[in-house]
């Protein structure tokens, strides 16, 4: 499921510049659970790592201010390479799962 | 910065430091940390885990795409061994030597009491400035990424504990042997 969380962080930041607590929120909101920071920072540091996302710390209205990600041009291309994996192996697994419960 | 959220950071720093963690990451993650805890209001510990666990997450995140990762196992089971073995010792002599003052003896070895004296103190001084010095590590500087501050607190909290236990250790023994003998 790691891999699945990682592409749809790179998904949501795809979408425009923004910060982890951001992107935690987005996800729920998308049904996809609460995402623990200790989970999701780590996600973030990996796609980082990979040359995905660049950061930048950002003074924010009150606080200790915030660290913005957004997507590089290998990100993008790694974005769409991935999500059309992901499709074709979920499209897959649906083929396979219905013809079972059709077949039982 | 709340108590809670400091002394989180404060284990997460050492526990990121004794892995080889660089200090512009440690910073990041300190700051992640800050960060992210102060949007949601929630504990850092429920958020983040234990700081020794969300260490190795860091450091795991952050070895996943190098070529060669560097080692990150934290202190090496011979290093605790050497310090405890150290500060047993250094307690030793130490006794050893404030018994041999009061009964107006020789040391173990023959040696007048401040020989043994002066050596443990030595080398018990030695093992805290080293330990002081694999904590604070100042010529990796772990700044805040935003307004360049040193993160590093003064000591961490498991130096007192750890500076105490080898010596307390020993002396322990030492009394429970004398009781036993009595």
């Amino acid at each position: 499921m790691r891999g699945v969380l990682s592409l749809c962080v790179l998904a949501v930041v795809a979408d425009e510049e923004t910060y982890g607590y951001a992107v935690a929120q987005r996800l729920q909101v998308s049904g996809l659970g609460s995402i623990k920071g200790g989970t999701l920072y780590p996600v973030l540091t990996r796609l980082e790592q990979e040359g995905l996302l660049t950061s930048t710390w950002r003074e924010g209205d009150s606080g200790p201010g915030r660290k913005f990600f957004a997507v590089t041009p290998a990100g993008q291309s790694a974005l769409r390479d991935r999500t059309a994996s992901w499709l074709t192996f979920t499209e897959r697994a649906a083929g396979l799962l219905t013809s079972r419960s059709v077949t039982a | 910065m709340s108590t809670r959220v400091q002394t989180y950071n404060d284990e997460l720093l050492y526990a990121l430091r004794m892995r080889d963690v660089s200090g512009q990451q440690i910073a990041e993650a300190l700051a992640e940390v800050h960060s992210h805890v102060a949007e949601t209001g929630e504990d850092p510990r429920a958020a983040f885990g234990p700081p020794q666990a969300y260490a190795l997450e860091v450091a795991a995140a952050l070895d996943e795409h190098e070529e060669s990762p560097p080692s990150r196992r934290g202190l090496p089971s011979w290093g605790i061994a050497t310090y405890w073995l150290g500060g047993a010792a250094g307690a030793w002599l130490l006794l050893d030597g404030v018994l041999a003052f009061a009964s107006g003896g020789q040391g173990t070895l023959g040696l007048p009491p401040v020989a043994p004296l002066l050596l443990g103190l030595a080398v018990l001084i030695a093992m805290v400035v080293g330990l002081a010095h694999l904590a604070r590590r100042k010529d990796v500087p772990v700044l805040n990424p935003l307004t360049g501050e040193d993160m590093t607190p003064p000591l961490p909290r498991w130096m007192l504990p750890a500076m105490i236990a080898p010596p307390a250790f020993i002396i322990g023994l030492v009394a429970v042997l004398g009781l036993a003998q009595r």
